[in-house]
This record gives structure tokens, C-alpha cells and sequence, in this order.
């Protein structure tokens, strides 16, 4: 169904060097990767634009941070400018970075692998999706030409149906992401579905997949919601056709509806797919099977179930009815079952293991430790009574970043780190990943835990000026950015360092069992030779480890090995 | 609010736990009457996050030392899973949000109820100031303070003007929008609430009576993102010490114009109303023209489009009866006529006949000094 896009795969597969064949030599020339049907290549494209959007998300983080080192002007004295600032970052972090990271980079480079396939199920569709990633990259490249949008990134109505600054380019490179994003969604499931094994049940399948799976059928069902609000958005302004803007006859409520309605199940596609990277790390690096897999399997889809009743908890202050309000209290507390449950089956699935703490590991128990704060403090904004006194306040910018930074970006560096030696088939430098962990680890609780205190204190969200008894903590928690920065370089440094230096990358550098181990690092073309044997993928009695060379082999790849 | 409230136990006390204060440590002072039933219950939740969250590190601390290993070695269990362990640890947490849920349910029917015998006040909100009319149609502007960078502090510029507010009495609001979103927000009230246009919102509280003679001050605070000074939508809040402090204010207030010439009316009203969000009087460009030397302006030296910022364009000379009209005009319908070279961004402002002709004598003094 995938036929490769030049000449054919019959290159014959082997372990040693001189020249392994893999699908990085596979072909060559601009137009191998850029009309490449491969879904490995598609991964790393992506890997590589939402990586960059990292970086341009996190500069904008700094000024706004750097902005907020002292009441008052500090390196703009335009208001706007700051209100463009942490508008651009909110958005380009969200709906270019976070939102594809995990399943759109990690996610299709991975996914087809561990089920054995050669790749996803329409993989001319997935090169459409990525091309519609970069159209709406575009469209954010030319908001930031037009001077920028100041909407916020939640582009709450009236005031984005009347801000002269960029909103239309801005909505439209949403409306092309979601699209991007329901293509990929599409494409999972009919992979999992259809290219699932004939030997692998659903039971038997990596967690990951689960996550990848319950997390699809969000994308799927949800992303169509903010297309078509963001559409009558447009044409609010454009035609003033009075949906949303009560000046028309609007009722800009409904936009919040709206808005949420995708926004909130948004919040799950950002973190389920992370939450399944931690499953398998966990796993993986300590050597041993997840413990309460159906557990862990069932909290995904309840998650992503439960994940659409609770959008009406962003809008408890917002003249949604009081009746509402519980409601929505009430279904908020069902989601936080499913989560505690993860926590509590990571932490049994540790122990009795023989853990390594290895760089993924790292991230992976850094997520554990995260998202229980991020988790835990989700506690505070459910609650009816609470949370009028929290919302809107920093303490909800630093929910929210404990959650979609701390625990769905950690979780997706834990990926990357992971699965980065079967991506490019290099090793990265050990103690220089344990170093950036570091700076990142501490520095993003520094920038973050400070914030909880100043929300708690009453310091309201989207602030350019604020009240000087909160300096003291906005100059703590911009030090604290500044360190994950640092971080964050070194992380770069050493990755980009270890693709033109790095080791040689192992099949199997982290002893684990699941099928993307069983193909050479990186995997040829076509990944596998012939169909692979479907055994346990958490069972890790059958991966030797060799004290020489330091490596880990697995006893079913030996005859393969020796052909 | 609910059939659910008849057949529970009546709360109408408050719903305040009996709880340590150090445990909401980081809280600002708990200042109205809802204050410390709500700390109560986040004091609460931050015991029971505090329970996981430290059972969580140690037992993540304890298993790392305990079974991180060197390469190669096997684990030393196999345990797939654990049905009863599993089903402890799903039930325990649903035990204890349903509890949580509840607290704050009966906290919040408790806020949202506004006692019958409260006192109203209209919140009016627009980009980027307050204004406050109280039943006896006394009037208050916002005052938001400015910045002292020498005592780096928010000082107060006008005390007579701000939020005032009676002791001892429920306080409700009746809140509307001008323009955008706007969300009324004082901290130490613990209360919050969106300000949507085109709707009215309500809210009450009650301010704890202040103890000394001297009132109680808070910050108002704009919450909901409105644009570009969202961040300077302060006003400052007065809580009486006695209804004779409060109603002592109330007479100030309204007779503020007493002593003053129309030309110091118009002065006051400008930093009142709002007008120095936009319009400076010192030449810099903000969002409108500059006020200083638009009086006397000659036709040639103020050219406007006619009927918005794209028709036809026309010189208005900004002197005598005529220029007095444009003004008028110009605040009671801006879009009639716009300054070449800005935005059509102002919106009709509500300035009874008399302000308009305080404002115009203040633009004629700033005019006549260049």
C-alpha cells in the first residue's frame, strides 16, 4: 500500500557496517525528503519545524519574562508589545509545538514501528498533514510580519473581533493546524485499527499506543469545533455577522463555548500522548513490565472521555449559570481519578525493577514528580469556591505550565531522548543530557512553583505592569527561565553535536522490548524485512545485557542477526 | 439553588472548616465575610495535595535508591498487576473528591446568594477604567493610582474618587461592559467575576468592618485580558470605618466642583473620566491627539475625515463657537469626524453636558499656554 517513492527496497538488510542501509541514506536529494511518503522522514521533518517553533515560543517566553523583571517599563514600554509577546508564545507553543509534538513528530516516526508495519495506513495523507503544519507555521511567520496579534492565545471575543492587530492570518493558521492535526489523528487510528499485527490484541499492545490511540479519537472529534468557531470568528470581523460580538447581536459567552469545547479535550491531546511516552519509559529503564497495564490502558480512554464533559471549568466566573458551574465542578473531579491512577501504577511499575537512571529516565520520573503538582493544584481551580478567588491569576499560568510544560513537554523530551538513538542512530553525550536535565528541571521549577504564590497573592494573568509587592517573586520566577534556557541550550548542543560525533547507536541501547528495538538503529526503509514476531513487548526476560561492549541484545533477533 | 440544597444540611452560617491558618500560607488578608470559609477550604485542599504530594516524593525517593541497579541486572519482581491495590487507590481518590466537591459546592451556593438587604452599586467597565454610581446617584470614578519608582510603590492620586463602600452591609454589584470582557476582582474579598458587554453581572460581598477610624484600602483589579492597559485597570477601594465616614465621602464627592473654576472641573474630569488613557496633555502621541495646543488650531492645521477614518477629508478650524461644537460633538459621537492620521478607536462617551463644557475651558487652557 506504500510503495516506496524511488526505485525499490530490496537492498538487503545487515547489522554491520560498512554502509547499513536506513531510511536517513535510503535516498537522496531535497525532493526525497521533501515528497517523501515515509513516515519516518515525515517524523523527523516535523521533529525538526516543531523543535524550531520551540525555540521562536521560547524567546518570546523570555521577553515576557525579562519584561516582567520589575513593575513598570522594563524593555519595552509599549503595553502592546508585551500583549503581542505573550500572545505569540501562548499560541505558537500550543497549536505548533505541543499540540503535534508528541504524536505528530514522535508520534509518526514511532507508532507504525512498534506495530510492526511499514508504515502508517495513508501515508500521502500524512505528507498532507505535515505540508498543513507548515502552512499554518506560515500563516504565524506572517501574523509576526503584520505586526503581530494581541487576542491572546484563547482569542476570547469582543475584543478579537475588534484588535486591529493580525487575529485573521493568526486564526487561520489554527484552522490549517487543527486540520493538520485531525489528518494525523485519522490516519492513527485506521493505522492502529487495520495494521495492527494478526499476534498483537489490543492488550498486548505498547501503552504508548493506547495513549496514541485514545488521543486520535480527541483529535478526530474535537479539532473540527475550533475550526468552524475560528471560521465564524473570521467572518465576525470581516462580515460583523454577530455571532460572538454583542455591538452584532452576539453573545461572546458562546465564543468560550465554543472555544473551550476544543480547548479543553486540546489539553488531553497534549498530555495523553506524553503520559504514554512516560509508560514506556518507565517501563523501559526499569526493566520491567508496566504493573496495572489495563489500568493504565482504561485511564487513556477515560481521560480522553471524561476530557470533553469539563470544558465549562474554565468559565466559572464567566456568567455561565451557577447550576452549570457545579456541573461542570462536579465532572472536572471525575478526571483527576484517571490521573491518579497513572501516578500510582508508574510508581508500582518501578518498584521491584532494576532502574537505570538514564536521561529518559529523568524525564520520565521528572514527569511523575511534575504533573503530581501540576495534578494535585488542578484540585484548587476544580473546586466551585476556590476558584474564584484563583482564576485568572497566575496561579492558573503556573497549573497549566506544570501540566503542559512540566509534564507534556518533559514528557516528550523524555521521547525524544529515548527514541533519539533509533531516530538518527547516534548516542548522545550522557552527562551533558544529565547536566541540561538539570537546568531544566530546577529552573522550570523555580520559574513555575514561584508562580503559584503570586496567583494565590491575587497577581491577575496577562499583566505588562503589576503592583510592587509581587516584584520579588516575578524577579525569582525570571531567573528561574532564564536557567531552563540554559538548559534547553546545552540540550541542543549536545544533540546536534551527537548527530556529526555521537556513538554509533545500538539496536537496543536501553534493553527494552517493544518491536521499534527489534530494527536497527536508525531502521532501514521499510523497517522491517519480513513481518516480526509478536511476543509480550513488556517482557523483559529475554534482553541480555553484555558487561564488554555494554550492550543489550535480544535473544529473538539473534537468528536475524546472523543471516 | 438546587433541589440537591433542601435535603442537605443548611450551611447558611458559611461553610468554614475548622482549619489551621498556616496552612493557606501565601493567601493575601482574608477581608470580607466569605474570606475565611473560602481559605478554609483551600486550606483543605492543600492539606490533602500536601498528603499525596509528599507520599508521592517519598515513595518516588525511596524507589529509585532502593532499586536503581547497574546495567544489566534483572528486576527483582514480575508483578503484572494488582486488582485489589489497584482498586484501593482508584476508590481512595474518588472518596476524597467527592468530599472536596461538595465543600466547594456548599461554599459556593453561599457566595453566589446575595443577601436581600444588600446595598447596589453599577459597575460600569471600559477600556481602561471604572466608574461607579451609587443609588443616590452619586458618582465615582476609578482611580488608579500612579506609579512612584522612588518608593517604588502605587501611590494614590485622587482619594475622593475610587470605589467606596459603606461598613457592614452586603455589597452588591451590578456590573456592565462599554467595550470588551472585564472581570472584577479584588483579592482580599476573594471574589471575581467577568464584566461580558451586553449583559449584566452581578456580584456581592461584604468588607469585614475596618478595625481603627481610618478606611480600610484594597486594589480593584482588572482579571480578564481587555487589551492594551489591562494592566492599568486599577482602582482603589475604600472600605468606611462608620456609615458617617462613607456618607461624609459621599457629599465630598458629589460637591467636588464647590470651589473649583470650570477650567480645574474640566482638569479633574479628565484624570477622572478616563480621557489621559488616551488623549495626553503634554504632546506625546497615545492613542488620540494630544489635547495640548488643539485649542486654536486653524483649519489648515486640522484636517479630519468625514463620517470615519476613510471619508472624505476636510479642515476644521478647532476655535470660537464652532470649534466648541466640533468638540462637543467629537466626544458625544467620535466617529462623526476623525483626526487624519489615528484610528477610529474611541467610543461615545457618557459625560453629561455640563463635563463636556468643564473639558472644553481645560483644552482652552492648555491651548492658550503654547
Amino acid at each position: 500500500m506504500n510503495a516506496p517513492e524511488t526505485g525499490t527496497a530490496a537492498a538487503p538488510i545487515v547489522e554491520a557496517p560498512p554502509t547499513p542501509h536506513h531510511y536517513l541514506n535510503h535516498s537522496k536529494g531535497f525532493l526525497s525528503w521533501a515528497l517523501t511518503l515515509d513516515h519516518k522522514r515525515i517524523g523527523v521533518m516535523y521533529l525538526v519545524g516543531i523543535l524550531g517553533c520551540f525555540g521562536l515560543g521560547g524567546v518570546f517566553a523570555l521577553l515576557v519574562r525579562t519584561e516582567l523583571w520589575s513593575p513598570g517599563p522594563t524593555i519595552t514600554s509599549d503595553p502592546n508589545m508585551y500583549n503581542m509577546w505573550f500572545t505569540v508564545h501562548g499560541a505558537v507553543m500550543v497549536f505548533l509545538v505541543i499540540i503535534p509534538g508528541v504524536p505528530a513528530a514522535l508520534g509518526n516516526f514511532v507508532l507504525p514501528i512498534m506495530l510492526g508495519a511499514k508504515d502508517v495506513a495513508f501515508p500521502k495523507l500524512n505528507l498532507g498533514s505535515f505540508y498543513l503544519w507548515v502552512g499554518g507555521a506560515i500563516f504565524f511567520i506572517l501574523t509576526l510580519l503584520m505586526g503581530g496579534v494581541d487576542s491572546g492565545w484563547t482569542f476570547y471575543t469582543p475584543y478579537s473581533a475588534v484588535t486591529k492587530t493580525a487575529v485573521i492570518p493568526a486564526v487561520t493558521g489554527v484552522f490549517l493546524l487543527g486540520f493538520s492535526s485531525i489528518f494525523t489523528g485519522l490516519n492513527f487510528i485506521v493505522t492502529i485499527h487495520k495494521l495492527r499485527p494478526s499476534g498483537m490484541t489490543w492488550f498486548k499492545m505498547p501503552l504508548f499506543l493506547w495513549s496514541s490511540y485514545a488521543t486520535a479519537v480527541i483529535q478526530v472529534l474535537a479539532t473540527p469545533v475550533i475550526g468552524i468557531t475560528l471560521l465564524l470568528l473570521i467572518m465576525e470581523r470581516t462580515l460583523h455577522v454577530g455571532i460572538f460580538t454583542p455591538a452584532y447581536g452576539g453573545d461572546p459567552v458562546l465564543f468560550q463555548h465554543f472555544f473551550w469545547f476544543y480547548s479543553h479535550p486540546a489539553v488531553y491531546i497534549m498530555i495523553l500522548p506524553a503520559m504514554g511516552i512516560v509508560s514506556e519509559l518507565i517501563s523501559v529503564h526499569s526493566h520491567k513490565r508496566p504493573f496495572g497495564y489495563k489500568f493504565i490502558a482504561f485511564s487513556s480512554v477515560a481521560i480522553a472521555m471524561f476530557g470533553f464533559l469539563v470544558w465549562g471549568h474554565h468559565m466559572f466566573t464567566s456568567t455561565q449559570s451557577p447550576a452549570m458551574n457545579a456541573i461542570f465542578s462536579a465532572i472536572t473531579f471525575s478526571v483527576s481519578i484517571p490521573s491518579a491512577i497513572k501516578v500510582f501504577n508508574w510508581l508500582a511499575t518501578m518498584w521491584g525493577g532494576s532502574i537505570r537512571l538514564t536521561v529518559p529516565m529523568l524525564y520520565g520520573v521528572s514527569f511523575i514528580f511534575l504533573f503530581s503538582i501540576g495534578g494535585l493544584t488542578g484540585l484548587h481551580l476544580g473546586t466551585l469556591s476556590t476558584d474564584i478567588h484563583f482564576h485568572d491569576t497566575y496561579f492558573v499560568v503556573a497549573h497549566f505550565h506544570y501540566v503542559m510544560m512540566g509534564s507534556a513537554l518533559i514528557g516528550m523530551f523524555g521521547g525524544l531522548h529515548h527514541w533519539w538513538p533509533k531516530l538518527t542512530g547516534r548516542m548522545f553525550d550522557h552527562t551533558q543530557g544529565v547536566i541540561a536535565w538539570a537546568f531544566i528541571f530546577v529552573g522550570f521549577n523555580v520559574t513555575f512553583f514561584t508562580q503559584f504564590i503570586l496567583g494565590s497573592q491575587g497577581m491577575p494573568r496577562r499583566y505588562y505592569d503589576y503592583l510592587p509587592r509581587f516584584e520579588i517573586y516575578h524577579k525569582i520566577s525570571t531567573i528561574g527561565s532564564y536557567l531552563m534556557a540554559a538548559g534547553f541550550l546545552v540540550m541542543a548542543y549536545y544533540l546536534l553535536h551527537s548527530i556529526f560525533a555521537g556513538k554509533q547507536a545500538p539496536s537496543n541501547p536501553w534493553g527494552a522490548n517493544s518491536l521499534e528495538w527489534h530494527c536497527t538503529s536508525p531502521p532501514p526503509h521499510d523497517n522491517f524485512k519480513s513481518p516480526p514476531p509478536i511476543d509480550d513487548c513488556y517482557d523483559y526476560g529475554g534482553v541480555d545485557y553484555d558487561p564488554r561492549t555494554g550492550q543489550y541484545s535480544s535473544r529473538a533477533d539473534q537468528p536475524a542477526a546472523s543471516s | 439553588m438546587f433541589g440537591l440544597s433542601a435535603i442537605l444540611p443548611d450551611f447558611s452560617s458559611g461553610f468554614r472548616l475548622p482549619l489551621a491558618d498556616w496552612t493557606t500560607v501565601g493567601m493575601p488578608e482574608a477581608k470580607s465575610t466569605i474570606a475565611h470559609m473560602v481559605d478554609s477550604h483551600i486550606a483543605f485542599i492543600n492539606i490533602v495535595c500536601a498528603f499525596f504530594f509528599i507520599a508521592i516524593c517519598i515513595a518516588l525517593t525511596y524507589i529509585i535508591i532502593r532499586f536503581k541497579k547497574p546495567a544489566g541486572e534483572k528486576a527483582e519482581s514480575d508483578v503484572s498487576h494488582n486488582t485489589p491495590l489497584e482498586v484501593t487507590w482508584t476508590v481512595i481518590p474518588m472518596i476524597i473528591v467527592v468530599i472536596m466537591f461538595c465543600v466547594g459546592f456548599y461554599g459556593y451556593n453561599r457566595m453566589i446568594a446575595a443577601p436581600a438587604d444588600s446595598y447596589t452599586i453599577n459597575v460600569q467597565a471600559q477600556q481602561w477604567s471604572w466608574a461607579f454610581h451609587y443609588p443616590d446617584g452619586t458618582i465615582a470614578s476609578f482611580d488608579p493610582g500612579r506609579y512612584d519608582a522612588e518608593k517604588n510603590e502605587r501611590l494614590v492620586t485622587d482619594a475622593d474618587q475610587g470605589l467606596h463602600l459603606p461598613p457592614g452591609v452586603p455589597i452588591r454589584l451590578k456590573m456592565t461592559s462599554a467595550d470588551v470582557l472585564h472581570a472584577f476582582y479584588i483579592p482580599q474579598f476573594r471574589v471575581k467575576q467577568d464584566i461580558v458587554p451586553g449583559k449584566i453581572s452581578t456580584l456581592w460581598f461584604e468588607p469585614l468592618v475596618p478595625e481603627g477610624d481610618e478606611p480600610d484600602e484594597y486594589w480593584l483589579m482588572c482579571a480578564e485580558y481587555c487589551g492594551k492597559d489591562h494592566s492599568q485597570m486599577f482602582s482603589r477601594v475604600y472600605v468606611h470605618p462608620t456609615l458617617k465616614s462613607f456618607e461624609d465621602w459621599k457629599i465630598r464627592a458629589t460637591s467636588w466642583k464647590d470651589e473649583q473654576s470650570w477650567e480645574q472641573r474640566g482638569e479633574i474630569l479628565y484624570r477622572r473620566k478616563g480621557c489621559k488613557q488616551c488623549h495626553s496633555v503634554d504632546g506625546t502621541r497615545i492613542i488620540g491627539p494630544t489635547w495640548l495646543g488643539l485649542w486654536g488650531k486653524t483649519a489648515a492645521e486640522h484636517p479630519v475625515a468625514i463620517g470615519g477614518k476613510n471619508g472624505p477629508v476636510e479642515g476644521i478650524a478647532v476655535a470660537g463657537d464652532a470649534g466648541e461644537a466640533y468638540i462637543f460633538e467629537s466626544i458625544r459621537d467620535p466617529m462623526s469626524k476623525i483626526v487624519v492620521g489615528y484610528d477610529a478607536a474611541m467610543i461615545p462617551q457618557k459625560l453629561s453636558d455640563e463635563e463636556i463644557l468643564y473639558l472644553i475651558e481645560f483644552m482652552k487652557s492648555l491651548g492658550t499656554k503654547e
